[in-house]
């Protein structure tokens, strides 16, 4: 969030007593700022719990007697992947916009270093999301490809399927690297700087 | 007005000053004094929940204005820079012994403004922190390391500058 305190400058005219003093509308605006947030947390609460709840009459309780077990299994899948991802997501959310500057400088670079950090541990939990998902696609097209062997269904699933996984994973690097490697760095380089 | 805004209003009024000279040791421009004073002021805002009325004030406002520094630093990767004001920097006590005259301190001070500047972000924050007088124990609470620690680390910035001080001179 980048807000403004400069709005009494005018004509270009930087008076930088009117910048310390300009406190109104900067609290206006942090004001406007928690409200939004408060109601995006609380309108994609609804949301998500809405999704979950209509995919799973569709494609779990739904009684149209064309629906299968594999399809109820498969979107059961979907539905339990779509709710883990949901709390992870809030959980990285959290953590990236709670950062308490108050804390002692170590402890929050301790904390910056580790939130910034690319580590497989942190992304672990996503793992159960990929399978959820990947095992959702092949019970659903193992019997879509029924002209197919069935080995060979199951292959056709992960020939597409990790693909994209792996090329997710790559732009998530990249995006890691552009965006949060030079913070992490920063945040080893001044804890290493702290404990010389 | 709610609590929130109050506490808020007032934690700025009071610190005011505190603030503007914080922000003026850290930031290098007028400019970006005004988008650090912005960040800590933003920050302040959304740390006054983790704000105990026990802890002094002062330590807060100071974490959040060093966290917002470092932070600033990392982020926009710029080198922070430390202005010292030299009306408000007892040279004296900081480095230099028995001179009187103010050309010589002022040539000191320019001097030292750079030798300052040379130092890593930790080093100009403590520095930042001694400058503005406060006690060993409070930059031990602040930066977050033992107090013995940050002695030994004034102590050997003093050191640097002073040898870096005093080869210049020979070079002079």
């Amino acid at each position: 969030m980048k807000t403004d305190i400069n709005n009494k400058s005018t004509e270009g005219n930087t008076n930088s007593r009117d910048n310390f003093n300009n406190i109104n509308s900067l609290i206006t605006r942090l004001r406007e700022e928690d409200d939004r947030l408060a109601r995006m947390m609380k309108n994609m609460k609804w949301l998500y719990i809405g999704m979950a709840l209509f995919y799973s009459a569709l494609m779990i309780v739904n009684p149209d007697p064309d629906l299968k077990l594999h399809h109820r299994i498969s979107g059961f899948c979907y539905v339990s992947a779509f709710i883990i991802s949901v709390v992870l997501f809030k959980q990285k959310v959290w953590e990236f916009s709670k950062v308490d500057y108050s804390l002692s400088s170590s402890d929050m670079l301790i904390r910056a270093a580790h939130r910034y950090k690319l580590s497989f541990s942190q992304y672990f939990f996503v793992l159960p999301v990929i399978v959820l998902i990947d095992a959702g696609l092949t019970i659903s097209f193992f019997f879509r490809l029924s002209s197919l062997e069935p080995v060979y269904r199951i292959l056709v699933v992960q020939a597409f399927y990790i693909p994209v996984i792996l090329i997710s994973v790559f732009i998530g690097y990249l995006i890691w690297r552009k965006k949060h490697k030079p913070l992490y760095v920063n945040a080893r380089k001044l804890l290493k700087e702290l404990n010389e | 007005m709610d609590n929130k805004e109050e506490k808020f209003r007032k934690i700025i009024a009071d610190n005011k000053e505190r603030l503007k000279r914080i922000c003026k040791y850290y930031a290098p421009s007028p400019e970006d004094q005004k988008d650090i004073y912005q960040e800590i002021l933003i920050n302040i805002w959304r740390s006054l929940e983790s704000f105990r009325n026990q802890a002094s004030i002062g330590t807060w406002i100071y974490r959040i204005a060093v966290n917002t520094s470092l932070d600033y630093a990392g982020k926009s990767y710029k080198k922070m820079k430390l202005n010292v004001d030299i009306e408000k920097t007892d040279l004296k006590n900081l480095l230099i012994e028995g001179e009187n005259d103010p050309e010589l301190e002022e040539h000191h001070y320019q001097e030292l403004r750079i030798h300052l500047n040379n130092l890593g972000i930790i080093d100009k924050a403590i520095m930042g922190l001694v400058l503005d007088d406060l006690s060993t124990r409070e930059i031990a609470e602040i930066i977050g390391i033992t107090e013995s620690n940050v002695r030994v680390k004034i102590h050997r910035i003093k050191e640097t500058l002073k040898s870096n001080m005093k080869g210049e001179k020979y070079e002079n």
